[in-house]
Order: structure tokens, then sequence, then C-alpha cells
């Protein structure tokens, strides 16, 4: 059974990374990959440091824009529209593609304004936004930390909870994807459980992308898992297969801990 | 080994009594200073110096004319030179490419901020006294005090700018900010109270100086308030350059009582801006 669901998508793929290559000058960083992400479900990509997973990730919603030096080839789709196409505007990608990074950087803000502030500014603001606030901090599992003191500086929270609040800021948008970048690098191991529960939680309503080098995380989080290796895809299959029988070698050595 | 640890704790100790000494000492001209205007110049002080216009009897001089033309040459220095410092700290931090040209810009900037105000003084009364005609009026007194103190901003500011991590402008683009949203949304509240605090320090500077404006002919014998921009006026370091450079030793006294109230003024400056500093401070970085 296991060994059908590697090669079968086990759900419509909402993102698609078609022959992506990453280039930092002259650096190859992500070598023609292609990758299928099916909705709903947590897609764990690992690897070594180095192994361009995280650059692979901010191609998804066009971060690496910011960098001049990199050059990306290749296509991905998103619900079918190539955000590399010309005349594709990446700020409406953004909004539709949400991004929790490494280490929790909330605005220096309320709580409040922390939610509501993407939806502000893309006039996706209805009425006070009470609701969204309330719905997006539950969705995130702060609500009941946090309910109380929705004026206060999200910069008094901790960091585990701080993290949740850029989870809770990514999906008041209602975003096709969410994408994370090591989202518990920074955390402590109690933190990371709740984080890592959230994720599951969120993986009924939302499709996830989560970068971990972390290998039990991706265990513990994922359906589906994407080993990196020197900016290459080497395997892809369900996480199950991955990590009882990996096809590859090299995603072999790594999974034991004789590499990487 | 023993010996070695106690030389260094005993070089510690001489450094910080060295540390100590230097700061007291600079305190101590500090003190000096004030205790001499106090007892020159305080007896002088009353509300009747602070509602009298300039007279050539002492006893009946004042600073009315002073202190409102200070207060109107603030009020317009401000207006001019702070929205555009702002704006040309964004360009050149947010917007501006990096290459030699505005490397070489900003190196200008840096100079300017070092140039002494008479060189801008000469440049006022050139542009704005006599190209553009605007004689001897709060116009051209506030224009030039604006570009005396505008490097100033722009580099306080620009530092401001580039203390708000990239953290910050990342998340406000992951969700599907345009980049004037993040710099008006984000990164200008985050920088707010660094460059207010820059703001208000060069207000002060241009509240104390008195040379570029002598040299645009600024008056010390004013009797009458401006009634608009295009009137002429004096202003409290001015008229303390008036009184001082007399020779009867009563003016020397009010010059004294004007150097009080001119501190008294830059003193509240810099106190409102500790004030504005932690009230914009409540989300701290």
């Amino acid at each position: 059974m296991t060994m059908m669901n590697v090669d079968l998508q086990s759900a419509p793929p909402v993102l698609e990374a078609r022959d992506l290559s990453v280039y930092y000058g002259k650096t190859c960083a992500v070598n023609s990959v292609s990758l299928n992400v099916g909705r709903n479900q947590v897609t764990a990509i690992i690897g070594p440091s180095g192994c361009g997973k995280s650059t692979f990730l901010r191609t998804l919603n066009r971060m690496n824009d910011f960098n001049p030096s990199v050059r990306t080839e290749g296509e991905v789709f998103c619900r079918g529209k190539n955000i590399y196409a010309s005349g594709i505007d990446a700020t409406e990608i953004r909004r539709s593609i949400g991004m929790v990074f490494q280490k929790p950087n909330p605005f220096p803000k309320s709580i409040a304004k922390n939610i509501l502030w993407g939806l502000k500014i893309n006039g996706m603001l209805n009425g006070n936004g009470d609701e969204v606030v309330e719905r997006s901090l539950k969705q995130a599992g702060l609500w009941d930390e946090v309910k109380d003191r929705l004026n206060d500086s999200a910069l008094n929270l901790s960091g585990g909870q701080q993290q949740r609040l850029c989870i809770a800021r990514a999906i008041a948008m209602s975003p096709s994807v969410v994408l994370m970048d090591e989202p518990c690098s920074a955390l402590d191991p109690r933190s990371t459980a709740r984080i890592e529960d959230l994720i599951n939680e969120l993986a009924t309503q939302y499709t996830i992308v989560i970068v971990t080098h972390n290998m039990q995380q991706a265990a513990r989080v994922s359906k589906e898992t994407a080993f990196f290796y020197e900016g290459k895809l080497v395997e892809f299959g369900s996480t199950q297969a991955i990590f009882t029988k990996p096809k590859n070698k090299k995603t072999e050595e790594y999974i034991t801990g004789r590499m990487g | 080994m023993l010996k070695s640890v106690k030389a260094r704790k005993r070089r510690d100790k001489i450094f910080v009594w060295l540390c100590r000494g230097v700061t007291l000492m600079a305190l101590f001209v500090l003190a000096l200073l004030l205790f001499h205007l106090i007892r020159e110049g305080a007896h002088w002080l009353s509300l009747d110096f602070l509602n009298q216009f300039p007279s050539r009897f002492p006893s009946k001089a004042g600073i009315k004319s002073a202190l409102f033309g200070t207060l109107w040459l603030s009020l317009l220095t401000a207006i001019f030179s702070f929205p555009i410092g702002i704006a040309s700290a964004l360009y050149l931090e947010e917007y501006a490419p990096k290459n030699r040209l505005f490397s070489l810009i900003e190196m200008n900037i840096s100079n300017l901020a070092g140039m002494p105000s008479i060189v801008y003084g000469l440049l006022g009364l050139t542009v704005f006294v006599r190209f553009f005609g605007l004689e001897q009026s709060l116009w051209s007194g506030s224009l030039t005090m604006s570009l005396l103190i505008m490097p100033t901003i722009i580099i306080a500011s620009k530092e401001a700018i580039r203390a708000v991590p990239d953290s910050l402008r990342l998340a406000a683009f992951a969700l599907g900010a345009k980049p004037w949203q993040v710099i008006v949304g984000q990164v200008l509240p985050a920088a707010l109270p660094g460059i207010l605090t820059g703001f208000i320090l060069s207000m002060s500077r241009a509240v104390g100086e008195s040379a570029p404006l002598i040299m645009i002919g600024a008056l010390s014998y004013v009797a009458f308030l401006p009634q608009s921009p295009s009137d002429p006026f004096t202003v409290l370091p001015v008229q303390i350059f008036g009184w001082a450079s007399r020779p009867n030793e009563e003016f020397h006294g009010l010059a004294g009582a004007a150097i009080l109230v001119l501190l008294a003024v830059l003193f509240l400056m810099n106190l409102g801006a500790v004030i504005v500093r932690q009230r914009f401070q409540r989300y701290r970085l």
C-alpha cells in the first residue's frame, strides 16, 4: 500500500515546480527541481545545510526577488498559474502564499494589529476585524493565552507565542499555501512540540510546505517528504516510504544519520 | 601569574578613575559656566524681561521679540527640514541603488554636516536674501537654518532606518505588501523614535545658532513681533550676541539672563526628545 502512495499523488497539486533552477551569481543552488505540492497536506523538505531547500522554498512565493544576485529559471504553477510568467505581480503571489520564517518576526505593534496589517494593506478587511483576529488566533492555538491583551505589544510574547502569532498572521490572509522555513529552529522543545501539533491541525485546512533539518520533525508532521542534496531533488514520496524504505542510497545515508 | 592579574586589575582601576575624572572635568566646566551665568544674569530675570522689547535702557529691556522670533524660526525650520530630511533619508536607504554616485552623495551629506555654520549664512545671504529677494525675513532665516540642519537630520534618520531589521521588511513583503506599504507601514514607524531624536537634537542646534543669521542680517534690535514669515526678526542667540558686544556692564547681565532663557528652551526641547522617544518606543524592537 505504501508503494502505491509513493507514485500516486494523494491530492491534486496546489503548487507545481517544473524544472526550477536557482543561481546565486554563477553558483547553482537549486538544480532543475520538479515537485508537486498536494492540497491540504504537509509537504516537508529535508536535507543537509546548504542543500538548497530554503532557497527552493523562497522561490515558491518569489521571496528571492529581493536578492539581486539571484536568478531563477523554470516555472512554478500555483493553482495552474505560472508565478514566474511575465506580467505577474509578485505582490499578488505573496498575498495568497503565506510565509513563516526561521526566527519569529512579529511586527512591533499590538497583537491584534499584527493579525490585521496584511488584510488592511490589501484592502481585504471588512468591519473592524475582531472576528478575523479571534479566528486566526484560535486556529493558531494562541487565543486563550492572549485574548485579554490583544492590544499589548506582540514583542512581549515568548518566542513560541511569537511564532504562533506569525502563523496566525499568515493564515489570517486565507492563503492557498503556507510556506514554513525551519519555523522551530529558534524555539525550545516545548514550543516546538506546540507548533508541530499546530501544523498537524492546520493541515486539514491548509496546504503547508515546511523546510526542516530536523528529520524527526519531518517524520512527525508531514505526509510527503522531499530530500534535497546539493541542490538536487534526490527523492520525493510519502514520508513513510522515505523514512522506512528509501530508494536512493543518499537518502538512506541521510536519514540513518551516516551523512549530513 | 597572580602578580599579572593584580597588575591588570590595578590598571583597570586607574582607567575607570581616569574616565571618571574626565567626565567630572566636563561637568565642572559646565557648572562653572552656569554658576557664572546665574550670578551675572539671574537678577535680571523677571516676567517683564520676557515681556518687554529690547531697549537702550537696560532696566526696560526684554527678550519678547527674540523669544517670539525663536519660536517662529524653529517652527518654520521644522516645517521645511523635517519632511525633506526624512524623505531624503528614506530614498537613500530604501530606494537608491548602491553605486558610486550614491556613495559620493552620501559622503557629501556627511561633509555638509560638518560645514561651519557661517558658510550656510553666506549661502543664505546669496541665495535667499539677494537672489530670491526674500530680504532679512523669517523666510530667509528659516530656509538657511533648514539647509544647516538638513544633513544632520538625514544622517540620523538614515541610521534609524538602517537599524530596522530586515526580518521586519521580509515579514511585511510576505503578506503581499508593496514596497511603499512596507516603508510607510513598518519601516518608518519602527525608525520613528530614532528619527525624532535626531530631529529634535538638530532643532536645538538651529535654536542655538547665531552666526548664519547674523550673516543674513538678522537685527539685534527689533521692537515689534513678526506678523508673518516675510517680516524681519531676531532670535535669542542674536539678541545675546548684540547685548554681549555692548560696552555697558548691565547689558552683559541681560545677555546672561537671555542665555539662561535659551538654556531653559534647549532643556525643554531635549526633555521633549526623551519623552517622544519613550512614547514611541512602547512597541520596542
